[in-house]
């Protein structure tokens, strides 16, 4: 079976190996350089965060539908947008509940219901070929990352300052959380747009407080649901005990100067800690 | 923390809440008196007195079922438009961003939050809000369930869905939302207080439609009131006071519309706007000096659309739903622009301020339909950035001079120099 359909999405709430799996090519925001100028028009998009206009510069044409997800403003506005300039192009918005308790389970499961129906209406019936999704592993001692939309080139900007010091990234663009709450539905996963993301955040510190080592914090400028979180976040973390860094940083390929000095002064005073912790114990 | 941390009488907002009392009275629209009073008293009155009738929720947030409850609840948007017109936003968001609130969120949540943390007004008991529109609601649902452990309630909607299984899924939500309100205040709904609720409601709509429609003709009063007061309107949804104040507006206008000379007087040859978004509710100077110096009278403002059906009173869940969803800003954009359009040739609108409310995602976010619109039609429209609570970084000559420009533009589009658009904001 050879399809070539390619589809556009935006969040790790798409089940996007489920997608592949049924013949569809998957493409993300930061898995093209493809963008157009010629996307929303005027001034209107400052208003929205810059991974939305991000994803707005991109080359629509090339692709036969979007799957956007129910998360802000800004992505209602875009959607808005691309309905209008491209009336022809399948544009999916994906809900996503407002917390992830047995409610929300459900209705995310029928949300990915809705999805594969609306895409066989608009592509056909697809033979489900069997899932190439394997779940990661983590690594033991982490240092977990979170934020909401980071871009592949700036996570490795990242790992290359933590060079022997893994990381963990859950942000829009990592974890496949789509695809594990189809493999099984009670994944422990939460993001900043879900009322029930502090608790969730706070409970899985706790939890696994032996194998994270710090949380950074990375948040866009326009991203309300994160910019209201981190605050708490550092609040938690302070709690807990957790060493903790908040960085402020446009979407976008590059880590900036100011970003980098201050990850590898984090680097440095997890260094001298681990340092004298390994004193100490002996 | 401790409660005892918060009291009415050392609260500057009660103070200079009770300052105001006492220009309240020189109102000139009646409407607006009656809500100003209604409002003077929930903060310096019921919000200390009673907190546990409060419930905090957002605009857009049906309040119908709050009433019928026999509660009261209390505004995010209006609480910080009171703290912007008292002077306090100011100090109210320096204290937000000292707590790690960031600059570039809404400085309508900021100034609440800032006034809360400083104790001049009590955390919340109870906090329902609704999703749409304002992504910022459920943030400000986040801290206060963080910093207070208040109990809170997100009424998730959909976006551009208006079939039926969405409207059975908001219902739903909204059946949910009965229980959580009755374990978190033991009240009980009785369908006859709900059933009262939906008539008030739904009396209320057709007052403020036929205030609409008295609105296309001839202008009878600045209509910057009716952005700084008249919103409360809306919050009233349910209540008996909100149906006497929507019928005192439409009264007091329909008289109005048979006495030339009690309309509004301007200096310069009047023209018609379409005001999109709140506006700056410190810069009341301003604001006038658009309408009586340069002539633009504010005609209509979206924020007074109905936009919601009528209420079934033998389904008022199902009804609630159906007003939560038939929100303009959950449709998409030729909908949306066709019902600018409409307001532009119903209102005969000569020129369009669309106000860029630093900190809102949703309604700056789609400007660009309402440029296309002025465009298309041959009529100005400004795009006006600033902020509606945050006072800082204000200029009112730099605004002045861009209202005179666009003054300027509507102008030249009535001799009939067509083809000519003056747009800021490029």
């Amino acid at each position: 079976m050879v399809i070539n359909e390619k589809l556009l999405y935006f969040c790790s709430y798409v089940p996007v190996e489920y997608l592949k799996a049924r013949g569809f090519v998957m493409v993300g925001p930061g898995d093209t350089d493809a963008l157009l100028d010629a996307g929303m028009p005027y001034s209107s998009s400052r208003a929205v965060c810059r991974y939305m206009q991000h994803c707005a510069r991109m080359d629509f044409s090339r692709y036969d539908g979007v799957i956007f997800t129910h998360c802000c403003s800004s992505a209602e506005r875009v959607f808005d947008f691309i309905q209008f300039r491209y009336p022809g192009l399948f544009l999916h918005m994906l809900e996503l509940p407002g917390r992830m308790d047995d409610m929300g389970r459900k209705q995310l499961a029928g949300e990915y219901r809705r999805l594969f129906r609306e895409l066989e209406r608009r592509f056909g019936k697809r033979e489900k070929m069997s899932s190439r999704f394997r779940k990661t592993k983590g690594t033991g001692r982490e240092v977990w990352l979170l934020g909401n939309s980071l871009h592949p080139r700036w996570k490795n900007a990242v790992q290359t300052i933590f060079l022997d010091e893994p990381l963990g990234f859950s942000d829009c663009s990592s974890s496949r959380r789509g695809d594990r709450f189809l493999d099984s539905d009670d994944i422990d996963e939460s993001c900043p747009r879900m009322l029930d993301f502090l608790p969730w955040f706070s409970k899985r510190l706790e939890e696994k407080r032996d194998d994270i080592r710090a949380v950074i914090g990375v948040f866009i400028p326009k991203c309300d649901f994160s910019l209201f979180t981190m605050p708490q976040i550092r609040r938690i973390c302070h709690e807990q005990n957790c060493p903790v860094l908040l960085l402020e940083e446009e979407f976008g390929p590059s880590l900036s100067e100011q970003n980098r000095i201050r990850l590898e002064a984090f680097r440095e005073m997890l260094e001298r800690k681990r340092r004298t912790t390994k004193k100490t114990n002996k | 923390m401790e409660e005892n941390h918060y009291s009415a009488e050392e609260s500057r907002l009660v103070h200079r809440m009770l300052l105001a009392e006492k220009t309240a009275k020189d109102l000139e629209l009646e409407a607006a008196r009656i809500l100003v009073d209604w409002q003077i008293r929930l903060y310096t009155k019921t919000l200390w007195d009673s907190p546990e009738q409060v419930v905090w929720t957002n605009m857009v947030m049906p309040t119908e079922l709050f009433y019928a409850y026999g509660l009261v609840p209390v505004h995010t948007e209006m609480t910080a438009g009171w703290m912007s017109s008292l002077r306090l936003s100011e100090e109210y968001i320096r204290i937000a961003q000292e707590r790690g609130f960031h600059v570039g969120l809404c400085s309508y949540h900021k100034a609440v939050i800032g006034a809360m943390e400083c104790g001049d007004i009590p955390p919340p008991r109870l906090a329902v809000f609704s999703s749409h529109i304002c992504d910022g609601g459920n943030g400000l649902l986040q801290y206060f369930r963080q910093r207070f452990q208040t109990p809170v309630y997100l009424l998730d909607v959909p976006y551009q869905q208006q079939g039926e299984s969405a409207v059975r899924f908001v219902e739903g939500q909204l059946r949910n939302l009965t229980k959580f309100l009755e374990n978190h205040t033991g009240k009980t709904l009785y369908s006859k207080a709900l059933a009262n609720a939906v008539r008030y409601s739904n009396h209320s709509r057709c007052w403020q439609r036929a205030v609409n429609e008295l609105r296309k003709g001839p202008v009878l009063f600045y209509g910057n009131q009716a952005l700084r007061n008249l919103f409360g309107l809306f919050f009233l949804s349910g209540s008996s006071k909100g149906e006497r104040a929507a019928e005192a507006y439409y009264r007091q206008l329909k008289e109005r519309s048979s006495q030339p000379s009690a309309r509004p007087v301007t200096d310069r040859p009047p023209r018609r706007i379409l005001w999109v978004h709140f506006a700056p509710l410190y810069a009341g100077e301003v604001m006038r000096y658009f309408e009586k110096a340069l002539g633009c009278l504010i005609t209509f403002d979206i924020i007074g659309h109905v936009y919601w059906p009528e209420l079934d009173e033998d389904a008022p869940l199902m009804g609630l739903a159906q007003k939560v969803l038939s929100h303009f800003y959950l449709t998409d954009s030729r909908q949306r622009m066709d019902l600018y359009r409409r307001i532009i040739e119903e209102y005969r609108i000569d020129g369009v301020v669309l106000f860029m409310h630093q900190g809102c995602r949703a309604i700056p976010g789609a400007s660009w339909e309402l440029r296309l619109i002025a465009e298309q039609g041959k009529i100005s429209f400004l795009e006006l950035p600033g902020d509606c609570i945050d006072p800082r970084g204000f200029s009112s000559e730099q605004v002045k001079l861009r209202m005179e420009a666009f003054r300027e533009s509507m102008d030249l589009h009535a001799k009939g120099r067509k083809g000519e658009s003056y747009v800021l904001g490029d």
